[in-house]
């Protein structure tokens, strides 16, 4: 049960942890962490909520506590993108991994409950009752969260457009 | 699936500016490395293993305690015992562990929910053997303090060195390391480097080089030793040049190229 569980639910750990902000070279540590909960809570579980929303609700917890206690790395996303999909040209890598630094910069600056609420919506499209089911928290509160992220994020990427429409056109910035 | 009062997903919504949908849609393709769900799980082995092997009593329930205990007085003969009767859980997780981490890589995932493997037909002929029912990976009790947290008790790895079976030695070896890590974490970079020295020492051709001289190199940087730094990332990069490590290490300038 916890290997089949630890199999189809791996990569769905590993990338809600980073999405909750969790360096790449650190997400292998914070999974393992999840894991060994999950290991011990297993036998509790008793379907009584989806496996995913129940798995989430761990890795909320344990993403919160590392990254209180593991200042982010100086690294960021160095390499992220090297190991999603090695067969796409390297441009549209290249492209990749600077929207995924440059997602990771506007999700930091979400409180760890709206970028959770955020992400699972838009990034993992749970519907509003998994998320609250997930988070522990009322409904109401989801979509409350989900607005204000919104609220924040559409701002974030405004600004990151804006500073790099100057970067372009101011003169010997832009090679 | 969908909630009645869901405001619609802005990756689809034709109203969001596309700045916003472009960026949001590297989000959604975040996968593992190819090598983390391998690497994660051995590390599980190791920790999960170590807390059963130094903690049974807290780890076994009354039913299998029994057993376990004889099996530790009286060894090897015991085993078999504890494979008829405690092997039911226990030893099914543990073949599974085993012939997780020794399987070949490219395995595909099996189905969700197919039932507990059964030794016998889980372990490959040509996988080292599982490791004895004492390391069993029992679940502790409810209440128990978490794993992950509380440093299972335990001997010096080598204290056993010669008895220990192949996911035993990993165990001992995945331990030192994660200590490191912990003290690294910490910010006591010299007990990491102690912990990694011991590391190299008792295990000089371990599963785990690779991460040992990853975390060597940064206890380095932390400790101030440069020079050193330097000398051991190109070591590393010279050894292993294709390691999910090396990008990083280069990305940090640590490799011929100087040192921060």
């Amino acid at each position: 049960m916890f290997e089949e569980t630890y199999r189809a639910h791996f990569a769905f750990v590993w990338r809600s942890l980073r999405r909750l902000g969790i360096a790449e070279d650190d997400a292998a540590d914070a999974a393992q962490d999840v894991f060994i909960i999950v290991h011990r809570k297993l036998p509790e579980f008793a379907g009584r909520s989806k496996l995913t929303t129940w798995l989430y609700g761990i890795c909320f917890r344990v993403a919160s506590e590392r990254r209180r206690a593991v200042p982010r790395p100086l690294i960021g996303e160095q390499e992220a993108a090297a190991f999603i999909g090695r067969q796409a040209d390297p441009g549209a890598l290249a492209e990749h991994r600077q929207g995924l630094a440059l997602l990771e910069r506007v999700l930091d600056r979400l409180p760890d409950e709206q970028r959770a609420v955020f992400c699972l919506f838009e990034l993992e499209g749970m519907t509003g009752d998994e998320i609250a089911e997930a988070l522990e928290i009322p409904l109401g509160t989801a979509y409350s969260r989900l607005r204000l992220a919104r609220g924040a994020f559409a701002a974030a990427v405004d600004e990151l457009v804006g500073q790099r429409e100057a970067r372009a056109a101011s003169p010997g910035r832009s090679a | 699936m969908s909630t009645v009062n869901d405001p619609v997903r802005l990756v689809a919504d034709p109203g969001c500016p596309e700045s916003q949908r472009a960026l949001l849609q590297h989000g959604v393709n975040i996968a593992p490395p190819r090598d983390a769900e391998a690497r994660v799980w051995m590390a599980l082995v190791g920790s999960l293993g170590a807390a059963a092997a130094g903690g049974t009593t807290a780890a076994a329930d009354a039913s299998t305690k029994t057993v376990t205990t004889t099996a530790v007085k009286t060894g090897l003969v015991s085993m078999k015992i504890i494979a008829v009767v405690a092997g039911l859980t226990a030893l099914a997780a543990v073949v599974a562990l085993g012939s997780y981490v020794f399987g070949p890589k490219t395995r595909e995932p099996r189905d969700v929910g197919a039932a507990a493997p059964v030794p016998t037909v889980e372990a490959p002929a040509s996988v080292p053997q599982p490791p004895p029912p004492a390391a069993a990976v029992e679940g502790p009790p409810v209440d128990a303090p978490p794993p992950a947290t509380t440093v299972p008790a335990r001997t010096a790895p080598g204290a056993h060195r010669a008895v220990r079976s192949p996911a035993r030695r990993l165990g001992d070896e995945t331990t030192l390391i994660k200590d490191a890590r912990q003290a690294l974490r910490a910010g006591d970079a010299a007990r990491a480097l102690r912990l990694l020295e011991e590391s190299r020492r008792l295990f000089p051709a371990g599963v785990l080089q690779q991460e040992r001289e990853r975390l060597a190199i940064e206890a380095l940087v932390k400790a101030g030793r440069g020079a050193e730094a330097s000398a051991r990332a190109n070591a590393f990069l010279k050894k292993y040049p294709d390691s999910p490590h090396a990008s990083e290490i280069r990305a940090r300038g640590l490799g011929s190229s100087g040192q921060r």
